[in-house]
């Protein structure tokens, strides 16, 4: 689809819309409350200084009275008012406070301005909402336009660069893959360290694949343990709620929001082409001396050197200088689209959000795609004074092609990275040569992109509704009941032809595999709210409430249909059944939960919270975890001493201790666990079972204890608006696959050992740079966050002693490199020296570190470590005359990297392609790459070659916008009209990249390159 | 209000205690260990040791199969193109205690053992089967215990000896001595041969001569060690006479057919072996013998891979002593009959061969591995190519067919269906005849040997040529020594995965290696007589861990 289409689609569809609003318009006069006649009536317009878009829902207040209105749909408001000096004030959340005296005016229009401290003055918090000003624990919030800024097909990675704090790097570069989300560094080693995403109050299990981001409103994120406690039991990984849109009061608002854009490939890999793979390949052979001439396997002083090292059409190949570029002629451009609808409204008892999505990602390699089809229901409906209920329902379909299918090459045996360039892809007819060369397990890359060749979808159907009803039982006393199901369905179809590297010409396979989850959440909630005076407030919540998830799959493999076009929708007419299988898992936590916040004078804030938690899959008697924590905050800027002062217009510190827990481990590891063996006698199946684990009676949960202190400011009348964290968190009994010398029959038991720490900072501040007095003036913006966290490991099964086995050093982060150290390549003239290390002229010189004459295991070094010394993001924005412009930029700084085509299995054996490295030859004596060597899988000390320094500077995003302005836009009966160019990952900045060749440094792999996409979008409202 | 406020509170707390036991775990598709103790749980358990066999000696070599370990790196084989093992071949500092296959095959071991373990611990408590098939089902499941710790002696050393089944975390280990696993190993083969039948329940189970069997190599290999006893020969050979002369087994006519497939696996030289079938499911991973000693032809002139020629994975070439010393080709069938020297063409075209263009047929002849030097006027009338002792390579060598499976569905399947001969009547009459000659009885043993020879010997036109043949096959005692059972072990044993331990017995590794071996010479050291104990152990051991000498 091209821009053109789009625009003409688009107009077709804002055709059919104004004639859906206009009927929603309708009922408007119905919706809308009526004021008696009086003596002056005032009428006027609310709008939006910036944006003039009109404002619904303001107060409008005569000054000293109660007697007020509040603005309608279009933000049109009429009011009496008893005498001519009244004065009005407008009110509304995230502006200013704005007084007019009426004077005599019988039409009074206002333009709010926005106040960049109230902006966010309501922070969702686990179970409720707090005003920002009462908040005591470590939140980040992430405001609507914020999430807008990046397009993005998972609502995870519009985290990243945003929050400080919160690390996220891609997962994958598929399409439809997730994000990688650490909240506050590691704190588990096993049972997972993804924090716990809570979506309108309910806990998620699985991550937002489904959710559709344009659904959503704001993102909190939990980061402390007086903030998480709420979640004990899962919260030790921080908390990220989000809430989507709900419908609000007043006339319906129809929005429009898509985009469509082309991805490109970011980077291509820079492999040998056909001249100087031959020349390489020559090179291994030169390096292996045939025991029985004394000469080397490749003779340079024998004619027919080439014709024996080469097949026919390498030799070919290189007489005519033809090489195969195998990436270009597999790698095609993507595209990206997104379309979401959505109506919201509402009257005082009624209020609904009503959207539809449509999001389509299609990778780089042919038959790797994302399509995602959401709806959502939000509903809040009051019945009477006291009831209230509602519903946040999202039902979601998705469809994922080629998830697991790699034919750019991850693997060393097959993949366009790794081919021959010397073989040729195409006859002289253009068919596809199967086998380009004569190595049998490699076939043509391009095979498996023929359509219908292969097969991998995933088809996800998922529904996740929240259903609550709300009693006011008393005042200030509420009940709230939450019930909530979580159904999620897949079904994966897989299918690999004939002519395909899976089956190599082997009769072809297909395989079903389907799973249904079915989890839910109950909740009953008590709180209770009560101000004490002017001075003491009291607010209380109570929880008790269930969640289960139940799993269940099942799966079969064939091999041997009768003919390719079946695929996978007839696996009876298979000859062959090769597996089947299913599957049960469930699991429940039972909580227990209940928190005070007290505050007094606006001043002094203290949250106590307790939560006890129960798990099913601890032992018994220990299934039950409890987690308090306390936190105090001082409103400094209250206290009447800073009342004059100019500097600071906001200064709160807060500090808080608590403790919260981790259970994300698989069921079931209370028990000793069988595995299935095969085996027959004279033909007859004799299956067994095995014991494949031991049974951990003490098993129980993994706890962590943060202490967090904060200080949040805002400078000059809040132009310079931050906070400041330092934290400390231990994380005890450690859910841990305890490694067991193998000799009792088993590798390892997950069980409770040892401790870690994490100690981070945090600081983030947002600056109005220039602001203007004028709505359509030149305003320029920034947000930044930096962030530092240092994960150290204080104990381990045996105490402080490192689990060498396992890679885990005491003192250390839980991912480090260890390795030998690479000091470059033994050199002509070194013989002797190389002979002594067991090594020889050629091959890689580790460093002798303990110098005791040989290289032994004592040797290796701890090289380096995933964590980031230091990580952070960066958004500006500015605006002009309509059009606004933002840019989003995320870093790290030293973290190390392992970079697998680096040391893949069969890197410099000669037998597959790779990078165009600086390898070591007698007449090239570089210190960079050993000489390649045909007689060796990969060269010894190999993976020394992998690493690299994994810090970089991404542009994430840079976004150019239009807002046309009000003539247009009332010509088109519209509220606001938006178009926007936006530009993703266009920069990367890392030695990676620059110097050694990488591909991509956030996610270095070798199995879909990363894109860089440019995206056409627009947002209309009516 | 108040009123309300109570029944709410009252029906959250019936919800709340009707919850409580959602905490209870409910297993249901995963099997917990208490099965084992039951009477269906232990057969089993049973069923699981055997399949262990599998693991250990028919698996893909990635996943630790015991064929790299015992096939190159000695005076039989060297090593091929393909590859990653041939750390093993070249004894150089690739083979250290970090090696994978070293290392997978310790652990594989250890929890093959643990689970013949579970069977024999559990055994007493088991209700519901007669106390004579517990027995004779441990029996089973104690010679397979046996089987691993006799490899972990001959590849390891002293090594860490559980008996019984590993019921809680266990994180220490040291090295028994190597008496006390001779003990463990000869107690578990005595139990089993007092115990088992001569003729099984089902074919494929552990016998009665099959433990004898066992019994005797066991004894044959501990009278060449520190802890030896005197009648440690005596015993292996009155063990091993007793297997050749108490039961129907018997040598068949034809050496050739020994490794037939299909319904010719189960022939009357077969002692015991490790059983594999073509039903995908319960074969599993399948034997993977078939793939390591094919030459790599389907790059060659007229060649594509097939199923009939197998997937040449080129792992092992047979050293030029094999090749060009061993045999007596005149005489002994077992040079041809052990290798394929040609192959036929499967993809028909025309291609430059010898300097000419030749148009072949499907199944004219492709590639012929001469076994002699052929002169430049031969070569060049041969309408294929033709590889000389002189041109064979690390690529190009005869393919050994013992282990061929041309009955596999795909062409690179690698689960194959054929059996693995795990003890054939021939190595009972040679471990008979090394025995006889370690006692000092070199006269009988020569008749043990001479049987196995006449068998070897090529059949003639008539029968009195073929009596002539077997005649001239037959050696006197004077002939017999260490070096000819050896090298009649080559002859007849070439490839079945037992070499390196052979070798190892007799003490004559490292001057075979050095003799016939020129790739593994180079680097072959005293201390190569033991595997590297894997990093992984001593780092994961509580306290030291002793590596073995040299590494």
């Amino acid at each position: 689809m091209n821009p053109n289409s789009i625009l003409a689609l688009v107009g077709k569809v804002l055709k059919k819309i104004s004639i859906f609003s206009i009927c929603l318009a309708l009922w408007t006069p119905v919706l809308a409350g009526n004021n008696p006649a009086a003596k002056l009536l005032i009428t006027g317009k609310v709008t939006d200084g910036s944006t003039n878009e009109p404002l619904p829902g303001v107060n409008v207040v005569i000054e000293g009275t109660t007697v007020g209105t509040v603005t309608n749909a279009e933000g049109n408001y009429t009011i009496d008012v008893p005498k001519d000096d009244a004065v009005l004030v407008f009110s509304y959340v995230g502006y200013n406070l704005e007084k007019v005296p009426v004077t005599g005016k019988t039409v009074i229009d206002v333009k709010l301005t926005t106040d960049p401290r109230k902006l966010d003055e309501v922070v969702v918090v686990g179970y409720g909402t707090q005003k920002k000003t009462d908040i005591t624990g470590a939140i980040s919030s992430i405001s609507e336009k914020s999430l807008k800024e990046v397009p993005v097909t998972n609502a995870a990675q519009m985290l990243q660069g945003r929050a400080a704090g919160v690390y996220v790097v891609a997962a994958d570069n598929k399409p439809g893959a997730g994000v990688s989300v650490q909240i506050r560094g590691r704190r588990s080693f096993n049972a997972g360290n993804d924090p716990l995403y809570v979506v309108d109050g309910i806990p998620l299990s699985g991550g937002l694949n489904d959710i559709n981001p344009s659904d959503i409103e704001s993102m909190d994120i939990l980061k402390d343990a007086s903030a998480t406690a709420i979640y004990g039991s899962r919260g030790a990984n921080g908390v990220v709620i989000i809430s989507t849109k709900r419908g609000k009061t007043g006339k319906p608002s129809v929005s429009y929001d898509a985009y469509y854009g082309v991805s490109k490939i970011m980077r291509y890999a820079d492999v040998m082409n056909g001249q100087q793979f031959a020349e390489y390949k020559r090179e291994s052979r030169r390096a292996v001396i045939n025991t029985a001439t004394g000469r080397p396997q490749y003779d340079d002083t024998d004619p027919q050197a080439d014709s024996k090292l080469f097949e026919a059409v390498e030799l070919e190949s290189i007489a005519q200088g033809r090489s195969t570029d195998w990436q270009r002629l597999m790698v095609k451009n993507g595209s990206m689209q997104n379309h979401s609808i959505s109506i919201l409204g509402g009257t005082q008892d009624t209020k609904y959000n009503v959207a539809l999505g449509y999001f389509q990602d299609k990778g780089l390699i042919p038959g790797q795609d994302f399509t995602r089809y959401t709806s959502r229901i939000n509903i809040d409906q009051n019945i009477g004074q006291r009831f209230k209920v509602g519903t946040s329902t999202l039902a979601a379909y998705s469809e994922r092609n080629g998830e697991d299918l790699n034919p750019y090459g991850q693997s060393s045996d097959f993949g366009a990275l790794t081919e021959n360039p010397l073989g040729r892809a195409y006859d002289d007819n253009g068919q596809l040569i199967f086998l380009p060369t004569s190595d049998g397990l490699r076939s043509n890359p391009l095979s498996e992109l023929v359509p219908g060749a292969v097969i991998n979808k995933r088809k996800t159907f998922r529904l996740l509704s929240n259903l609550y009803g709300e009693a006011q039982l008393a005042e200030g006393l509420r009940f709230r009941m939450n019930f909530a199901p979580d159904l999620v369905e897949n079904k994966k179809g897989d299918f690999r032809g004939s002519v395909t590297n899976f089956r190599r010409l082997g009769p072809p396979a297909a395989s079903t595999n389907n799973d249904f989850t079915l989890a839910y959440t109950w909740e009953n909630i008590l709180t209770y709210k009560k101000k004490l005076g002017s001075t003491h407030s009291l607010d209380f919540t109570g929880l008790y409430s269930l969640q289960t998830r139940q799993y269940e799959q099942s799966s079969i493999n064939v091999t041997g249909l009768p003919v390719e076009s079946v695929e996978y929708y007839n696996l009876g007419a298979a000859s062959t059944i090769s597996g089947t299988n299913s599957a049960y898992e469930k699991w429940a936590i039972l909580s227990y939960m209940a928190r005070v916040n007290y505050g007094f004078d606006n001043r002094f804030l203290l949250t106590l919270t307790g939560r006890a938690d129960g798990s099913s899959k601890f032992a018994p008697g220990k299934k039950w975890g409890y987690f308090p924590s306390a936190a105090v905050g001082w409103n400094v800027s209250n206290e009447s001493f800073m009342a004059g002062n100019k500097l600071f217009s906001n200064l709160k510190v807060r500090a808080s201790y608590g403790a919260t827990g981790n259970e994300g481990i698989l069921p079931y590891q209370t028990n000793g666990l069988l595995t299935r063996t095969q085996y027959d006698f004279d033909g007859t199946a004799a299956f067994g079972y095995r014991p494949s684990s031991i049974r951990n009676t003490d098993l129980r949960w993994e706890t962590t204890t943060t202490f967090n202190a904060g200080i949040d400011f805002g400078l000059f009348n809040n132009r310079i608006t931050g906070s400041l964290e330092v934290y400390q968190s231990k994380t005890t009994d450690l859910l841990l696959p305890k490694l067991l010398p193998i000799t009792s029959g088993f590798t390892s038991i997950i069980s409770n050992v040892g401790s870690k720490r994490n100690r981070g900072v945090e600081f983030s501040v947002s600056t109005l740079n220039i602001t203007s007095t004028k709505s359509d003036g030149f305003e320029w913006s920034t947000d930044l966050n930096l962030f530092a966290n240092k994960e150290e490991i204080l104990e381990l099964s045996q105490g402080k002693v490192d689990d060498i086995g396992n890679l885990r050093f005491i003192g250390q982060p839980a991912v480090v490199y260890y390795d030998f150290v690479k000091t470059g390549i033994w050199q002509l003239g070194e013989d002797s020296q190389a002979k002594q290390f067991g090594s020889i002229v050629g091959a890689i010189k580790v460093q002798d570190v303990n110098g005791n004459g040989t290289i032994d295991p004592a040797d290796r070094q701890i090289l380096g470590s995933d964590v980031p010394k230091l990580a952070g993001g960066m958004t500006h924005r500015v605006s002009y005359k309509g059009f606004d412009l933002s840019v989003v930029v995320f870093s790290r700084f030293g973290s190390m990297i392992r970079s697998p085509f680096h040391g893949a299995s069969r890197f410099l054996s000669g037998r597959v392609n790779q990078y165009n490295i600086d390898y070591w030859t007698k007449s090239n004596p570089t210190n960079a790459y050993p000489q390649p060597n045909a007689n060796q899988e990969q060269p010894i000390y190999g993976s020394t070659l992998s690493y690299f320094d994994g810090s970089f500077t991404k542009v994430r995003n840079i976004a150019l916008g239009y807002n046309f302005g009000s003539a247009l836009v009332g010509k088109l009966r519209m509220q606001s009209f938006r178009l926007y160019l936006s530009a993703q990952n266009p920069f990367v900045f890392s030695p990676y990249t620059s110097k050694y060749n990488g591909i991509d440094p956030e996610f270095p792999t070798t199995s879909t390159p990363p894109a860089r996409t440019f995206l056409l979008g627009l947002n209309v409202k009516f | 209000m108040k009123k309300h406020l109570f029944v709410y509170i009252l029906g959250v707390f019936f919800l709340i205690t009707a919850c409580d036991s959602q905490l209870e775990e409910d297993v249901r598709s995963q099997v917990t260990d208490s099965y084992l103790s039951t009477a269906a749980g232990f057969q089993d358990a049973v069923n699981a040791s055997y399949a262990s066999l599998k693991t250990i000696f028919c698996a893909i070599e990635d996943n630790g199969i015991i064929a790299p370990l015992t096939v190159f790196g000695t005076d039989t084989y060297t090593n091929g193109f393909d590859g990653g093992f041939k750390m093993m071949n070249f004894y150089n500092a690739d083979l250290n205690p970090r090696t994978p296959v070293i290392t997978t095959n310790w652990n594989n071991l250890y929890v093959a053992i643990n689970t013949c373990n579970a069977v024999i611990s559990r055994a007493p408590q088991v209700t519901g089967l007669t106390d004579a098939v517990k027995n004779t089902r441990v029996a089973e499941v104690r010679f397979i215990r046996a089987q691993y710790y006799y490899l972990l002696l001959q590849l390891y050393g002293s090594v860490p000896l559980p008996l019984t089944e590993t019921t809680g975390i266990v994180t220490t280990a040291s090295r028994a001595p190597i008496k006390d696993i001779y003990d463990a190993i000869i107690n578990d083969l005595t139990f089993a041969v007092q115990t088992l039948p001569a003729t099984p329940a089902n074919y494929g189970r552990v016998t009665k001569p099959a433990a004898e069997n066992a019994l005797a190599i066991v004894y044959l290999t501990r009278a060449t060690s520190a802890v030896k006893q005197a009648d440690d020969y005596a015993k292996a050979a009155e063990l091993a006479k007793g297997v050749i002369s108490k039961y129907s087994f018997k040598l068949l006519d034809d050496f050739g057919k020994v490794f037939e497939q299909g319904s010719a696996e189960k022939n009357a030289e077969v002692v015991w072996a490790i059983q594999n079938n073509k039903d995908i499911i319960s074969n599993g991973p399948g034997n993977t013998m078939h793939l390591y000693f094919i030459m790599k032809y389907d790059d060659l002139p007229g060649m594509q891979r097939d199923i009939a020629n197998g997937r040449p994975y080129a792992r092992y070439k047979p050293t030029d002593f094999v090749l060009n010393t061993l045999f007596n080709r005149q005489l002994d069938s077992r040079y041809d009959k052990s290798f394929k020297r040609v192959y036929y063409c499967n993809k028909p075209g025309t291609y430059t061969i010898n300097g000419k263009s030749v148009t072949m047929a499907t199944g004219d002849t492709a590639v012929y591995l001469a076994d002699r030097e052929w002169t430049a006027a031969e070569i060049s009338r041969a309408r294929y190519n033709v590889y000389a002792p002189s041109k064979q390579t690390e690529r190009v060598f005869p393919t050994l067919t013992k282990f061929l499976d041309p009955e596999r569905v795909g062409v690179n399947d690698q689960p194959g269906s054929r059996d693995l001969l795990f003890y054939r009547l021939a190595e009972t009459y040679l471990i008979a005849a090394e025995a006889l000659l370690m006692s000092g009885n070199a006269a009988e043993a020569a008749t043990y040997l001479n049987t196995v020879r006449r068998r070897a010997a090529k059949v003639g036109a008539t029968a009195a040529e073929t009596e002539a043949n077997r005649k001239a096959m037959e050696i006197t005692p004077g002939q017999v020594s260490l070096d000819f059972i050896l090298d009649e072990r080559a002859r007849e044993l070439l490839g079945e995965g037992n070499r390196w331990i052979d070798l190892v017995r007799t003490g004559k590794l490292l001057e075979r290696v050095k003799k016939y071996n020129p790739v593994s010479a180079a680097n072959i050291k005293d201390f190569h007589v033991l595997r590297p104990i894997p990093q992984q152990q001593i780092d994961r051991t509580e306290g030291e861990f002793k590596q073995n000498t040299g590494y």
